[in-house]
């Protein structure tokens, strides 16, 4: 739909996303762990699922992580010339694994 | 370092790298390519192969208007560099220490994955019964079609299934068309054997092999699954 600025806003096609191991290496340099196992509880649902079966975003700016059940946005990260912005709203926990060790 | 043709629209490249280490077969690398204007963009692609000095395979296929593969699969020069992350992740990844049946499904290059795993269980030593039930658009398109057969024929805990959507090869017994739950019923173990099942490929044949393996009784946990986007078979 068009907003009076011109700018157009286009919903998240589901058919275009990944699963969240695509997302991994974005993540796993954001928190220097493998990041493929963490546990994420959604914040929306409280589905909870590794990060590797999330649904993710990978096109756009930056990397989408939404929940697999209510498609809620979990967890985003972006790598800009000013650094690395993470974050990880959207979700109540991430649990490391003790064998998330460094990133793979 | 080196690169072959693999289909009309694959190839394989191997590279170097300073540092490899943690490589498990199944994961994947980030790619990044940045553009003279300093435009650039980033993509995953499946290890093929990967020992432990320094150096991996990827087998890429050509996405038409792709922003990275025609690249990988027509330009990119033996003496080129790129940037690489990884290897990356544990999730879906073959553990060479299980002695579990493994049950692989994919979908054209899906089975790139898939391939690493035959590859390092052969590499290991490992005695895992591993099968294979690889879905292809014609036999022109299947990767590592001899590779896969010498395999298989030398190894009676390795088994390749070959499913053909587009077009068969005469005298084949199954007629062209998607994979169905008796594919997998038919060239798969029974779920009773409670195998690990790692499914790849595009978005719609890994939702639609993933619910024929649920239909058939596989435990959702025993399910891992990679779906690299929207195109391809």
């Amino acid at each position: 739909m068009s907003i009076s600025d011109g700018t157009t806003m286009v919903e998240l096609d589901q058919s275009h996303a990944l699963d969240g191991n695509a997302a991994a290496g974005a993540f796993s340099v954001a928190l220097g762990v493998d990041a493929s196992m963490i546990d994420i509880v959604c914040a929306e649902c409280g589905y909870q699922a590794p990060l590797a079966e999330e649904r993710a975003y990978v096109e756009g700016p930056g990397t989408t992580l939404c929940c697999r059940r209510c498609a809620s946005v979990v967890g985003r990260v972006a790598t800009t010339p000013a650094g690395t912005w993470l974050s990880l709203s959207g979700s109540q926990s991430w649990r490391l694994p003790p064998s998330a060790g460094a990133p793979g | 370092m080196d690169a072959r043709r693999e289909t009309a629209s694959a190839r394989t490249l191997v590279f170097s790298v300073p540092s490899w280490t943690g490589y498990l077969s199944g994961q994947h690398v980030d790619v990044r390519l940045t553009a003279e204007s300093g435009y650039s963009t980033e993509r995953s692609f499946s290890v093929a192969a990967a020992d432990e000095a320094r150096c991996f395979e990827l087998t890429v296929q050509r996405v038409p208007d792709g922003e990275v593969s025609p690249y990988l699969v027509e330009e990119m020069a033996i003496g080129d560099q790129m940037e690489v992350r990884g290897p990356i992740g544990g999730w879906f990844a073959w553990p060479p220490e299980t002695p579990d049946p493994i049950l692989l499904v994919g979908g054209g290059s899906g089975v790139v994955p898939l391939m690493a795993m035959i590859r390092e269980r052969g590499h290991v030593g490992s005695s895992a019964p591993f099968r294979l039930v690889y879905s292809a658009r014609s036999v022109d398109e299947v990767l590592y079609r001899d590779e896969l057969a010498d395999r298989s024929a030398t190894d009676d805990r390795l088994i390749v299934d070959q499913v053909y959507t587009r077009s068969a090869p005469e005298g084949y017994g199954r007629p062209p068309s998607r994979i169905s739950q008796m594919d997998l019923a038919d060239l798969s173990w029974a779920a009773g054997s409670a195998p690990r099942c790692y499914v790849c490929g595009p978005n719609g044949f890994v939702e639609s092999a993933s619910q024929l393996l649920l239909a058939l009784g596989h435990a959702p946990a025993r399910i891992r699954t990679e779906r690299f986007g929207p195109t391809g078979d």
